[in-house]
């Protein structure tokens, strides 16, 4: 068989390099290349060979073939006349007009599906809302210190007698109970996506940005799926390898609270020169506190429930080591940035 | 808050055989946040961050009880030495404590603006510098220090978190000191020289003749406070009632540590440890005597609040099995009196954790995070999951996105708040902007977007922005309830071509109506920032959807609809056409047309001499011949050459009478 191999493709390219017309060449290549040519009957044989053998001859088939393709192509180039069969496959394409999404839209729809898949339904509250909603339906009155954590824009305009000032919401927290009084009956899973406010300004922080907010409530919700439902984000989002841990911390909505990290994408958690321990921060969470499910008209006897609620740009920032030096490069047009995503 | 605390001194009341890094890894993970260690060349100091409702953290020795609750969870010895716990200091021994009055100094207090009262006086102070191992110390936690007097006071609220004052006692000219509240009007000098008119409703201290000798809890005024001349001191610790710290203090924009700390409520328990510290001290480095009984007005000291719950609560919020004892044993450690009787748990809240624990979630988070939240398991909820939102927005919204961007189009996301240059209508007005270019809520995209192409300026190519994004509407109404309104925040989608042609531009807003298989229409009208006679309104049947259109005075052609109505309009479901039997005949037919003729018109006229055209499209201009596209089509047959010239004859005839249009030979 091997001996009926060479003798064939000495006797192909014999004639190859003989023929002196493309027409001739593609005669040649039917005889030989083609679907009932010489080759192909050989192939045919190979199941007839012993599996030691049959492995050899496939290799030298194959070899064979390749150098007929090869020179009968070469040889057309060759031939007069050849020039006008002349195809140049490395001639650049003619792109379409590509447009962009922004980052921030990517990081949403993402965060969006991550959710979606375990049961979230997404919403959207007011920007522009009641006080009562982002503070005092939280369980934060009046002159409560803990209001200063956020440096809340006000609106100018009338007071509601209830409701009090009118704020650009600093956190999508504020959806928590608007959220209740929709649903009215536990299960909620709620993911609230909006734009937030707060009066400040530099490199990491920009006065307009994005929150994500998760809330759920059901009969016997507990920190253990507080910490499933983090470690089910952290590793759909950003791999498998990632969790989190909690730790604790204070907000006059949640009881118990907890400040989130992940764990470091270079070391995993065992420490490095980038996350010094091993993890770094991610954000707020808790369990409801029954102030706020009071607010809300469910019954804290008989619900209880998580939240967290985080930056959109800071879980962008952390995925994709982006190294944006100006977090409000990100709200700026020019379109040297936006082209790049 | 945050907090500074040197390793060194952290240890005076800490005994352990944790080192600083491990100290700071427990804490972290157990209690408040230790951001970082900074190593100095005999100390490590941690800077550790304190949630508002844990003032009682706010000190060395808190850090340390803390600690030494914490520790001993990861295996580390810890001891709370036991400083404040009966131990007096020798000073104390010769205070007789006089619960009223004093004879050098008359006090009248209000009970319902202060909860307790001590003072005692020191003659003979030695003013100077501090030693060096105080004012070191102070350094390292980030006071300056100033004289040994001023120094004390702040290294006690430093040591022990509660903030302590110090008058000199002969300035205190008429012996009296009267609690009260202050009138609007009136006013004061601190003692940093700066003079403030109070709003009314702050505590201040009256000299009995109605001049104010104190900002307590806040900050001294300069009529009383320590100078150099000082000789003789009164001590003073007071607890004002934190609300009105609050509102005084961000009131008159007065941030010192003792306001931070006093807002927060204080425990007035700690009152007594710290002025006996304070005592000692003074003795020990400024050499003063005490010269008075200590008084301590204190009418309702605490009485232990009392949190009842269950064994069944706390494990339906924690999801785990903690043993009884072990509850038992954690809350004790805290310094919480914790008594079982079968499932049922009552705890009596130690007066430092008084006004942060007082629900039984309160005793939950103490055990969960000592227990540590790193030792919980992690698992999904189950249970049923909520219906969807029927009527979402958010996938019509993300649809739209893609079909520009698959035009070419590139989002970008703008700010919400724009200058008043750029306020066309009534719009929102903001109380605190952050500056003049941020001061309105916007009521359109056009300025923003317009913006954002001049910041392009420099691009050669053609490009297209758009933005899919909130504008906010004040509504004038009230409600029939007399109520008022919040604004309309309306989703609007916008975009704005450069360096394109009219065609283009219009290809791309027409593709994205089709795509969501809207029907639409246009009609020339003309409206403010576009030039005359370059924009159209886009309707389906009645309603309106948008405008396009050439911007006035700008190389732009700005388009933009309300995504609502837009979705709205969109059919998401297309009902199946029969394909049809026979083939349709197709033409190209090119007409020369007189000047001014709006082609659009053209079309519809076309269009509407037979229902056998069941397409026209215009596929070519040059000079003033048009060439249109014709598709002749009878469902029921396939349409001869004869009655195909039928119906073009009579096309020609519409289009000659209509616009003069002649056929092209």
């Amino acid at each position: 068989m091997q001996e009926d191999l060479q003798n064939l493709k000495n006797e192909a390219l014999a004639q190859i390099l003989d023929a002196k017309s493309s027409d001739e060449l593609e005669n040649l290549r039917i005889s030989y290349l083609g679907r009932n040519g010489k080759l192909n009957k050989l192939t045919k044989n190979l199941k007839n060979l012993k599996i030691e053998e049959r492995k050899q001859a496939g290799m030298l088939l194959n070899d064979a073939k390749n150098t007929l393709v090869k020179t009968i192509s070469s040889q057309k180039n060759k031939l007069k006349g050849g020039v006008r069969e002349w195809f140049d496959p490395t001639i650049p394409g003619k792109k379409p007009k590509i447009g962009h999404l922004h980052l921030i839209t990517k990081a949403i729809d993402e965060i969006s599906e991550v959710f979606k898949q375990i049961g979230f339904v997404r919403v959207r509250y007011p920007e522009v809302e009641w006080e009562w909603f982002p503070f005092d339906s939280l369980n934060m009155p009046e002159n409560h210190p803990a209001r200063d954590e956020w440096e809340t824009f006000l609106v100018e305009g009338k007071h509601h007698p209830k409701y009090g000032r009118i704020v650009l919401t600093p956190h999508t927290s504020s959806g928590q109970v608007r959220e209740m009084w929709r649903v009215k009956k536990p299960p909620i899973r709620m993911l609230n996506i909006a734009k937030c406010y707060r009066r400040q300004s530099d490199a990491s922080h920009s006065p307009m940005f994005h929150h994500f907010e998760g809330l759920v409530v059901d009969k016997g919700i507990t920190i253990v799926h507080l910490k499933g439902t983090l470690d089910y984000f952290a590793r759909t989002f950003y791999g498998p390898e990632r969790l989190t841990r909690i730790r604790p911390y204070h907000f006059q909505f949640t009881e118990p609270s907890f400040e989130v990290d992940i764990n470091c994408d270079i070391c995993l958690g065992r420490g490095c020169k980038v996350c010094k321990d091993g993890w770094l921060e991610l954000g707020g969470a808790g369990m409801v506190h029954p102030v706020v499910l009071q607010n809300g008209g469910i019954d804290p006897n008989r619900f209880t429930g998580f939240a967290f609620g985080w930056g959109v740009e800071r879980v962008l920032m952390m995925k994709s080591g982006l190294k944006i030096p100006d977090l409000r490069l990100l709200y700026s047009s020019d379109l040297r940035f936006l082209r790049q995503f | 808050m945050n907090i500074k605390i040197p390793h060194s001194w952290l240890i005076e009341f800490l005994e352990t055989n944790a080192r600083p890094e491990k100290i700071g890894e427990c804490l972290s993970l157990c209690g408040p946040t230790v951001e970082r260690i900074e190593k100095t060349k005999d100390d490590a100091i941690y800077d550790i961050e304190v949630t508002t409702n844990r003032v009682d953290l706010m000190s060395v020795y808190g850090i340390a009880r803390e600690a030494s609750v914490i520790l001993p969870q990861f295996g580390y010895k810890a001891k709370l030495k036991p400083y404040l716990k009966g131990q007096a200091f020798e000073s104390s021994k010769k205070l007789e404590i006089n619960k009223f009055v004093s004879d050098e100094i008359k006090i009248t207090n209000n009970v319902k603006l202060c909860k307790r009262i001590l003072a005692v006086k020191l003659e003979g102070v030695n003013l100077g510098p501090s030693p060096s191992w105080l004012s070191e110390r102070l350094i390292k936690v980030g006071q300056r220090p100033l004289n040994n007097a001023i120094d004390i006071t702040n290294y006690v609220m430093w040591e022990i978190g509660h903030p302590i004052h110090v008058f000199d006692f002969d300035r205190l000219s008429n012996k009296k000191i009267i609690v009260r509240e202050a009138k609007k009007g009136e006013s004061l000098i601190t003692l940093d020289g700066v003079k403030y008119t109070l709003k009314g409703g702050e505590v201040v201290f009256d000299d009995g003749k109605g001049e104010i000798i104190d900002l307590p809890g806040i900050m001294g005024t300069a009529n009383s406070v320590v100078t150099p001349n000082t000789n003789n001191v009164l001590l003073w610790i007071e607890s004002i009632d934190p609300t009105r710290i609050r509102r005084a203090s961000m009131g008159l924009g007065i941030r010192t540590q003792a306001a931070i700390l006093n807002e927060k409520q204080v425990d007035p328990e700690l009152g007594m440890p710290a002025i006996l510290r304070a005592v000692e001290l003074f003795e020990k480095i400024a050499k003063a005597r005490t010269a008075s009984k200590l008084v301590d007005i204190y009418p309702s000291p605490y009485i232990p609040q009392k949190i009842k719950t269950t064994k069944t609560f706390i494990d339906e919020r924690l999801g785990i099995n903690i043993d009884k004892n072990q509850i038992k044993s954690i809350l004790s450690n805290l310094e919480f009196r914790a008594s079982w009787s079968r499932n049922n748990l009552e705890v009596e809240v130690p007066s430092f954790r008084a006004q942060d624990v007082a629900i039984p979630e309160d005793i939950t988070e103490e055990v969960a995070r000592i227990y540590g939240y790193h030792k919980f398991p992690s698992m999904l909820m189950q249970g049923a999951i909520p219906e969807k939102l029927h009527d979402s927005p958010f996938d019509f919204e993300n649809k739209i996105k893609n079909i520009l961007k698959g035009w070419g189009g590139v989002e970008v996301y703008t700010f919400s708040m724009i200058p008043k240059e750029s306020v066309e209508k009534r719009a929102l007005k903001l109380t605190n902007p952050l500056g003049k270019d941020s001061e309105y809520m916007r009521t359109s995209l056009m300025p923003s977007l317009i913006e954002a192409a001049n910041q392009n300026s420099g691009e050669k190519e053609p490009f297209h922005l758009f933005e899919i994004a909130n504008v906010y509407l004040p509504r004038r109404s009230i409600t029939k309830t007399g109520l008022p309104l919040l604004p309309e925040e309306k989703m609007m989608l916008a975009g704005i071509f450069s360096q394109y042609n009219f065609r283009d531009s219009k290809g791309v807003v027409e593709l994205l109506l089709r795509d969501n298989k809207i029907d639409y229409s246009f009609e020339p009208l003309d409206s403010t920032f576009f030039a005359p006679g370059r924009r159209v309104e886009i309707r389906s049947g009645k309603v309106y959807l948008g405008q396009f259109g050439i911007l006035d005075g700008e190389d732009f052609i700005y388009y933009e609809f309300d995504c609502e109505t837009l979705r709205r309009v969109s059919a998401t479901t297309i009902p199946y056409k029969l394909l049809p039997k026979y083939p349709p005949q197709i033409e190209d037919i090119t007409l020369v047309l007189p000047q001014r003729t709006k082609v659009g018109d053209v079309i519809i006229s076309i269009k509407s001499v037979s229902h056998l055209i069941n397409e026209v499209e215009l596929i070519d201009i040059f000079k003033d011949a048009y060439t249109f596209r014709i598709w002749y089509q009878n469902p029921k047959k396939t349409l001869s050459d004869a009655e195909v010239e039928e119906i073009r004859n009579k096309v020609l005839g519409e289009v000659k009478k209509k616009f003069g249009a002649t056929i092209k030979s």
